[in-house]
């Protein structure tokens, strides 16, 4: 992704936040193709993601190298499934609890879902929130987790993160996006 | 038949093997997920080096004895013993350690264009692909098809290919940049 000189700084980032953020939750239907590297004490794994958002419904594919799956997560408002490459498939309510429970970590998907776009989640209070020059999110504490955004895709309006990092006790979970599919 | 021929005649006559690679991976619908670029390396017995370099910068190496991940953004790496690596990584195969027979039944699969196709069908599980295919011109290997049992399908094609290439034996060494910690893995 190329990454033109840094947006200029607005003269009242809080109300260019409340313009991004209001642009940004009207946004259902969007793609990303990225890579997840998750560090769960002492932990390491990666991965490659293609997450697909429509309303409410996702679906999430996490795989490894040569394209293997390693984890399929399909979801909307009334319940989610996970297909797991050892062949299990298992379904719940939340999303969330069924990641932990079979998983064995956190991967706070409902909550993602609004992060991964660099706005807060609408459910749930935002605890903490710092804003960058141009009015985008470099931190928010929402739900028990600290996000970080280092760095923002400028090429497109408004602008995409294109590094983040998520930290809950010990999980840190970094994520890169090499490809963002939104319609304008 | 004519695949399983070009097959072991790529076998016997590769010591190494230097390519420009495309790789494309597709859901069960068919519809890309993700396409990436770069380059790739094997010299016999066992070693490989597939380094991506567009949309992102990633390397997995198999130095004979152990097989090294390791993705720039991510400054994260991973190693695990090679044993275990040949179900999950279908392209040790190519470096043609030991008989192929042994670990899978070969089928013909057919011709297309310049292309023969042989089906590589494990013989034991523990292989992460249901369907593994390779299809090679008179020269070499040119295409290589995996489909694991989502349905989900990873297509490449190789290009600029050179059959024994003087490939040098650090080219299949992997030091971990400083700031990298390396995960033990399996």
């Amino acid at each position: 992704c190329a990454v033109s000189p840094p947006q200029p700084p607005v003269d009242d980032a809080e109300e260019a936040w409340r313009d991004r953020v209001a642009e940004l939750s009207s946004r259902d239907e969007w793609r990303l193709q990225g890579r997840l590297a998750l560090a769960v004490g002492e932990e390491r794994w990666n991965a490659h993601m293609r997450w697909q958002q429509r309303d409410a419904a996702y679906d999430i594919r996490v795989f490894g190298p040569f394209g293997r799956q390693a984890a399929r997560l399909q979801g909307d408002e009334d319940g989610v499934v996970l297909h797991t490459r050892e062949g299990g498939t298992h379904r719940a309510r939340d999303a969330d609890g069924l990641v932990y429970h079979v998983l064995g970590w956190r991967l706070p998907v409902s909550g993602l879902r609004y992060w991964i776009l660099g706005i807060p989640a609408p459910h749930g209070d935002l605890e903490d929130r710092d804003l960058d020059a141009a009015g985008r999110a470099s931190r928010l504490r929402q739900g028990g987790w600290t996000v970080r955004y280092q760095r923002y895709d400028e090429t497109r309006r408004p602008a995409l993160p294109d590094r983040m990092t998520l930290e809950y006790d010990e999980i840190r979970l970094r994520l890169v996006m090499d490809d963002w599919r939104m319609d304008p | 038949g004519e695949g399983r021929q070009r097959l072991e005649s790529f076998f016997q006559e590769m010591d190494t093997f230097r390519a420009a690679f495309e790789q494309v991976v597709t859901d069960e619908s068919g519809e890309v997920m993700q396409r990436s670029e770069g380059r790739v390396y094997l010299k016999r017995p066992g070693r490989f080096r597939w380094d991506y370099e567009t949309p992102y910068r990633q390397q997995i190496i198999a130095d004979g004895e152990s097989l090294w991940t390791y993705d720039a953004d991510l400054a994260q790496a991973t190693v695990q013993p090679m044993g275990e690596a040949l179900g999950r990584t279908p392209t040790l195969l190519l470096t043609g350690d030991g008989d192929l027979q042994e670990a899978f039944r070969l089928e013909e699969a057919g011709t297309q264009g310049d292309l023969a196709w042989v089906e590589l069908i494990p013989r034991e599980g523990g292989t992460d692909f249901e369907r593994l295919r390779i299809g090679l011109d008179g020269r070499a290997v040119r295409e290589m098809v995996l489909e694991d049992q989502f349905g989900q399908r990873t297509r490449i094609r190789f290009s600029q290919r050179q059959m024994n290439p003087g490939i040098p034996e650090s080219r299949f060494r992997f030091e971990p940049p400083a700031d990298v910690d390396v995960m033990q893995n399996g």
